[in-house]
């Protein structure tokens, strides 16, 4: 299992967006994307959806973390 | 950990037409202010001046607010419409109702003024559905949608005041004193409008100028005092107060603003994005017009000792343009080029994104194009302030016209945001790149 890090604050939208969107292209079944935020990406969750991804986001400490991975069926 | 439930972009044909129309209510703004005559200079009741005010609040402002918040909320504060079908019908009210509003005040037919009204009343009932659950303001504390929480509830104060002074016009129940005249006025311009700026720019300032090392200190009892002194001072300016008490009330409301003003300005200087695009400039020029307000607003309160020529109506006139025109429409004008490519960006190119190069929300509109617009308001506003402090109504017509010019070449300019196609900049961001700008 890998884990891909990207450290997405600092960046106006869309481009936090664009940059999970560009790495989930080479996620394995077990692979998940772990990227840090300036806040929680509401209009990026049905476009995952969509691509037959899952997430979890932790909005609870100062740097907001979404953690992304494929839907296993 | 939380597992969010999928957010859902609005059309992007729901949002649009607010941005598109709002432009139109500042033409027909700068138009009735180019067709001032004597009374204009005499009068802030005068009934070319209450339309003149109506157009630029609600068709112009509050039009394109309401777009912001049929965006922002589901976009960036994770709340939801209830209906979008209702925003669409909402739309269509509010774009029928302004211009027959606005007409009553210029023909001062009381018994027309009326119905109109109570269509205005209609469209706001109409947003409000929509705008609470669109905030999200029950399911998160975040400060943009504290602030947007309580402007809905000035919205409705203001609009319940709006329709009875309609009300009084006609039936003749009791007099819209100048006190009364104020207190609605400010309920409005503080309550509704300067509650949701402050609040859409602690969002949107510190997201597209990317402001990481500081965080706002103060918006809690920003918030608080803002909507105690719109609402108190609202009350208090109806029972016609004498000087002093005037006086105290102006420098109520100035604190809010006035803090928030040094707040934006902390976080402005604290951006890592150091070349100022238009919605940044903006930013700067819009504060630059806050402290004109409030000087000019805190002059008017003392009244006719100070007044150009002893003669509080221009006062009050400069200090209502430097407020609705400099304040808040600059505001509105910068973010309206980050909201509206942002959204055409969203329902164009997000299904590319990371599959083929799509371009940035820069590549969407022409920087050049929004830097001109704003160069022309900015102008036509300071020159309509000059008009009312001078007394001369050919500057202030002169503004007026210069108002109506900015408005046609801003609402060209985003009608070529939604309706021409983006060629993708070379600089675009390819899958697994990351844009620079
Ligand atoms: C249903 C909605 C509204 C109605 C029916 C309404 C009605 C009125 C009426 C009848 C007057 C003039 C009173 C007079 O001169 O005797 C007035 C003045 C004024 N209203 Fe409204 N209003 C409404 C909403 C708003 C909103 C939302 C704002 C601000 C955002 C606002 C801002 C003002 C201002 C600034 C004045 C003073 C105009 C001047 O002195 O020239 N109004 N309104």
């Amino acid at each position: 299992m890998a884990t891909i890090q990207l450290d997405n604050r600092g960046l106006q939208p869309p481009e936090p967006m664009v940059r999970i969107l560009a790495a989930l292209g080479s996620l394995a079944a077990d692979d998940e994307v772990v990227a840090l935020m300036d806040r929680e990406p509401h209009l990026l969750y049905p476009e995952l959806e969509r691509r037959g991804f899952t997430w979890e986001f932790d909005g609870r400490d100062e740097a907001f973390v979404l953690t992304v991975r494929r839907v296993t069926a | 950990m939380t597992l969010a439930a999928p957010g859902r972009g609005p059309a992007l044909a729901l949002v649009a037409p607010f941005f598109l129309a709002a432009p139109l209510g500042l033409a027909l703004a700068g138009l009735i202010l180019a067709f001032s005559n004597g009374d204009t200079l005499l009068a802030i009741n005068a009934p070319r001046t209450v339309a003149l005010t109506h157009a630029a609040v609600i068709g112009w402002l509050t039009m394109g607010i309401f777009g912001a918040v049929y965006q922002l909320g589901p976009a960036v504060l994770g709340g939801r419409l209830v209906s979008s079908r209702l925003a669409r019908v909402h739309f269509f009210v509010h774009a029928t109702v302004v211009p027959a509003f606005v007409w009553t005040f210029w023909q001062w037919d009381v018994r027309l003024m009326g119905y109109a009204a109570s269509g205005l009343v209609l469209s706001f009932i109409l947003f409000l559905i929509n705008a609470f659950p669109a905030i999200g303001t029950l399911r998160r504390g975040a400060l943009p949608a504290r602030y947007l929480g309580a402007s809905l509830v000035m919205l409705a104060v203001t609009a319940g005041f709006g329709i009875t002074w309609a009300g009084t016009l006609q039936h003749l129940w009791f007099p819209v004193t100048m006190g009364r005249l104020a207190g609605h006025a400010h309920l409005g311009l503080l309550g509704w409008l300067g509650l949701t700026l402050m609040g859409v720019a602690y969002q949107l300032a510190p997201m597209f100028n990317v402001v990481q090392r500081k965080r706002p200190v103060a918006g809690g009892p920003i918030l608080a005092l803002t909507v105690t002194a719109a609402l108190g001072g609202g009350l208090v300016l109806m029972a016609d107060p004498g000087p002093w008490v005037r006086l105290a009330v102006a420098a109520a409301m100035a604190a809010g603003p006035g803090a928030w003003g040094i707040e934006m300005l902390r976080l402005m200087l604290a951006r890592s994005r150091r070349t100022l695009d238009v919605q940044g400039r903006a930013t700067f020029v819009s504060l630059g017009f806050l402290v004109v307000t409030i000087c000019l607003g805190l002059l008017a309160a003392i009244g006719k000792p100070v007044s150009p020529g002893h003669e509080p109506t221009r006062l009050l006139l400069g200090y209502g343009i430097a407020g609705v025109s400099g304040w808040a429409g600059i505001m509105l004008i910068g973010n309206s080029y980050k909201i509206l490519p942002f959204l055409v960006w969203y329902h164009r190119y997000r299904q590319l994104a990371g599959i083929r190069p799509v371009p940035v929300v820069a590549d969407i509109y022409s920087e050049g194009a929004a830097r001109a617009v704003l160069a022309v308001h900015t102008t036509g506003t300071i020159v309509a302030i000059a008009g009312a402090l001078l007394g001369d109504l050919n500057i202030l017509r002169a503004g007026g016209l210069m108002l109506t010019l900015g408005a046609a070449l801003h609402m060209v300019s985003l009608a070529h945001i939604v309706l021409a196609p983006h060629a993708p900049a070379p600089r675009r961001i390819g899958p697994g790149e990351v844009a620079t700008r």
